[in-house]
């Protein structure tokens, strides 16, 4: 299966109705989709049904379907629309699996990460260690590079919260970091 | 210190590119007054810069598999019932055929709350079951899964291997093997405990997990967090920790098989596993090294490329793979 046929192509058969365009779009579409999708929720199972349900939403509306952006700009927004609906919805869960994840990384980062070993690793488990509004501001900042405004807007939030919260992620991100000393120090020194 | 945050709040805007001219030159400003304020910034943007290269791929993503749950999905959504042809009557005998099989399904499920639930599969099958709590179980080849319909308390009863995701409730999820007893509040982990293996494993993807022996008059048991496994010595009835290449551990979920500087000794258990057979390296082998990923490989084209890379040879039997080679001087590449 093809993953590189371009948008205006895919876009003109969806317009003609060609069934076969949906393979294609979610071919194309549906790693990059999933990943947003995981990156909001932190969970294999619920990220892939998110992302399913982005493409069956996708299919249903075709027909209203009024795409200005790029075909994979307006999936994105979808995929986050659909992430940031989970999270509302299933706010106490959410908060609960998240804190008690925030306790643990913590107490135990360390040497942890150490035997891990990577960078990435790293980063990604700072990320997961943010509160959950401040993980989800920060995500819809730095990844969806929504403005505070939009992003205050998309939460019902406050602009200052906004500030605040990513304040908070980069100052967390920079202890995470900062603990990590060898790592830190092989990072300053070779960046 | 709050001078700082505030600071930081304010870096944090320019970095995301939500400051206005005047907050960008204040800041500017800000960074040559003290070698401190341009620490501050040149370390958080250095962090800012890093995440976005945080390839935060929890899973590899398979298309064909992803495409074949999704397809299924939309076929069920397209037969539907149109409902334009259907007369009145028609309808009402419908719903009055739904309702009877409703309430007597209702019924049924009341009445038989501790129903006992089976599921098992056979050679190369794998099957997927939701729990009544909405944990999602990957059985894996000929192993069985068993359980109360009722589900409360949340007990499971497994032989052989399977792959659990489980919903966080208040309430303890608890498996139940042959020789285990693994106890967990909500988490992701793989458990192999097939009655005619040596060792029974358990190895935890996300979250934390107790594994206690089945038959413990006392704890005996460890507690693993994420990337660590439980093994249990058939021999000793011993339980004891590692730490568990998660990849591989569900390889058999994914096909996907990952080594990086992994002995021998490992690729080898691994791939035993992984395929289904049994592979005999020589001695003087075992210690070399090997890197390298495979997607849904087969076995040839995985030993001849690890043949190929550390100048093995390769012997395939009617049952049985040997492993030789001149052995390796070096053996660790980092």
């Amino acid at each position: 299966m093809s993953t590189n046929i371009p948008d205006d192509k895919l876009l003109d058969r969806l317009r003609a109705n060609d069934p076969s365009v949906l393979k294609a779009i979610f071919y194309k579409y549906y790693t990059t989709i999933y990943r947003v999708t995981y990156r909001f929720v932190s969970n294999d199972a619920t990220a892939e049904d998110l992302a399913q349900d982005v493409f069956m939403k996708f299919w249903e509306k075709r027909e209203q379907l009024n795409i200005r952006e790029s075909l994979g700009g307006y999936l994105r927004r979808m995929a986050v629309n659909e992430a940031l609906g989970y999270l509302r919805k299933n706010k106490k869960i959410e908060l609960e699996e998240i804190d008690n994840r925030t306790m643990g990384g913590t107490a135990q980062s360390g040497e942890d990460l150490y035997l891990g070993g990577e960078l990435e690793e790293v980063l990604n488990k700072a990320i997961e260690s943010l509160p959950p509004k401040c993980k989800t501001v920060f995500l819809l900042s730095r990844f969806e590079q929504l403005t505070y405004r939009e992003i205050s807007e998309r939460l019902g939030i406050s602009i200052k919260t906004v500030e605040n919260q990513m304040g908070k992620a980069l100052r967390v991100l920079r202890k995470w970091l900062a603990n990590y000393s060898t790592m830190i120090a092989f990072l300053f020194w070779w960046i | 210190m709050e001078n700082n945050d505030k600071n930081i709040n304010w870096i944090a805007k320019i970095l995301s590119k939500n400051a206005s001219a005047d907050e960008q030159q204040a800041l500017d400003q800000w960074r040559t007054q003290a070698p401190d304020n341009e620490d501050l910034y040149a370390s958080s943007q250095k962090i800012w810069d890093l995440v976005e290269h945080s390839e935060n791929s929890p899973k590899e993503v398979n298309l064909d598999q992803a495409w074949a749950k999704f397809e299924n999905k939309l076929q069920d959504r397209m037969v539907e019932p149109k409902g334009s042809v259907i007369s009145i009557w028609t309808r009402r005998l419908v719903v009055a055929a739904v309702l009877t099989i409703g309430v007597f399904g209702y019924w049924w499920t009341q009445s038989s709350g501790d129903q006992p639930m089976a599921y098992s599969t056979q050679s190369g099958e794998t099957l997927e079951v939701q729990l009544p709590d909405g944990s999602k179980v990957i059985l894996n080849e000929n192993s069985e899964l068993a359980y109360d319909q009722k589900f409360t308390p949340r007990t499971i009863k497994l032989t052989g291997e399977a792959f659990f995701d489980v919903t966080k409730s208040g309430e303890t999820f608890t498996v139940n093997t042959e020789k285990t007893q693994v106890t967990v509040l909500g988490t992701s982990f793989n458990i192999r405990a097939y009655t005619n293996q040596a060792d029974a494993e358990v190895a935890v993807l996300t979250g934390k997990v107790a594994v206690d022996l089945a038959k413990a008059d006392k704890p005996t048991g460890v507690v693993l967090v994420a990337g660590e496994k439980a093994v249990l010595d058939n021999n000793t009835q011993q339980l004891s920790k590692a730490i568990s290449n998660t990849n591989n551990v569900v390889s058999w979920q994914t096909k996907k098989l990952n080594f990086k500087n992994t002995t021998i000794n490992d690729v080898v258990n691994t791939l035993e596993r992984h395929f289904d057979i049994d592979i005999q390296p020589t001695e003087n082998i075992l210690k070399c090294h090997f890197t390298g990923r495979f997607d849904e490989a087969n076995l040839d084209e995985v030993l001849q490329t690890i043949a190929f890379s550390l100048d093995l040879q390769v012997d395939k039997d009617s049952d049985t793979i040997k492993l030789s080679g001149e052995g390796c001087q070096s053996s660790s590449n980092e």
